[in-house]
């Protein structure tokens, strides 16, 4: 079954790589046409041209977006190569930049920022990267589902934790109450399955006592 | 710098098209093959100083279109630009001879500058 699904999860991340990697295709003549028309306004006199600062300004706006296609497109796909290979050595500094860009617009539309605190050093961990990523971003979720706009998550880096992994730390004006806040996370319905996941990995996760927000080691847990 | 030739080597149409334009604007000769089979047909005919190859392609694919190259006419120097490249294909690239490795969508000025690098390197290690 657990070799099925692995096989599934793979099929999904290769079709989807695939189609990012046609979306390059369509950005880069969306952006070499618009790149043409530019170099043509350029070598164009304004008086020839009576629209030519609307129309380039037009070319911006398109450009902008092609940019942000583009930033998309590469976050899709480093996340769609994710399963290629089922375990294998992970970074965490590298896992947690790349789950803040993921998770960075889910927070965004509950009002709630996301940071990463890398640590200094690589920290190399063996896991499952898909396994590793869905149970810190569920992680996430069940503290920006109970956070109030204008709140903060900070992704830390833990490289001298035995065992390695991340702490999760919440902020925000209307976190007075820890007892409150963690009852809220904790009791979520996505908290158990986290912490099932991290499991999973040979890991755990448990709220964090001295603060607001949770701890999530990956495997060989105390 | 001498105004030197650049071939685009790619399977989409309308980005080969605007890029030739955009490089003839800057002054280049720029030529376009659709296909890998294009490609090394043009490079019989018409040798081009530099060419810019992407790798996906139907037919002859770019790697195997380097590859010959490499073999036929080691002086041209081919700059790959891909929007399907793995870290394994840019290693597979370099190692049989690109003299970079971009992605698309790439920046027009940053294509014209590793061009220009191309050209040199070529100058430097074959001066006439």
């Amino acid at each position: 079954m657990k070799e099925a699904e692995g096989r599934e999860v793979a099929f999904f991340g290769k079709i989807t790589a695939a189609f990012t990697h046609e979306m390059k295709n369509v950005l880069a003549i969306i952006k070499e046409s618009t790149g043409l028309m530019e170099d043509l306004l350029a070598i164009t006199p304004s008086e020839a041209f009576p629209h030519k600062e609307r129309f380039s300004r037009a070319i911006a706006g398109v450009q902008g977006q092609v940019r942000r296609g583009v930033e998309l497109s590469n976050r899709l796909n480093r996340f769609a190569h994710s399963p290629d290979i089922p375990v294998t050595s992970v970074d965490l500094n590298d896992a947690a930049r790349q789950l803040s860009l993921l998770a960075e617009r889910f927070a965004r539309l509950k009002g709630v920022s996301v940071e990463v605190k890398p640590s200094d050093e690589a920290v190399e961990v063996v896991t499952s990267p898909v396994r590793l990523q869905m149970a810190l971003f569920m992680g996430l979720e069940c503290c920006w589902s109970h956070m109030a706009p204008g709140g903060n998550l900070e992704i830390c880096v833990g490289a001298k934790e035995d065992p390695a992994g991340f702490c999760i730390v919440c902020r925000g004006e209307d976190l007075c109450d820890c007892s409150d806040f963690m009852q809220k996370v904790t009791g979520s319905e996505l908290w158990p399955i986290m912490q099932q996941v991290a499991e999973s990995l040979g890991g755990r996760a448990e709220w964090d006592g001295a603060g607001f927000g949770f701890r999530l080691f990956t495997a060989g847990g105390k | 710098m001498a105004k030197f030739n650049v071939l685009l080597v790619d399977d989409e149409e309308e980005l080969v098209n605007a890029l030739a334009e955009r490089l003839q604007i800057r002054g280049f000769n720029a030529e376009i093959a659709l296909n890998g089979e294009q490609a090394l047909q043009t490079v019989q005919d018409r040798p081009p100083d530099v060419m810019v190859l992407d790798l996906r392609m139907p037919g002859i694919d770019g790697l195997e279109v380097l590859r010959r190259i490499k073999k036929t006419h080691p002086r041209i120097q081919v700059v790959v630009l891909t929007g399907h490249g793995s870290e394994k294909d840019r290693e597979i690239a370099l190692r049989l001879g690109a003299f970079d490795y971009l992605q698309k969508p790439v920046d027009i000025g940053d294509l014209v500058q590793t061009l220009m690098g191309a050209y040199q390197h070529e100058a430097d290690l074959n001066p006439t």
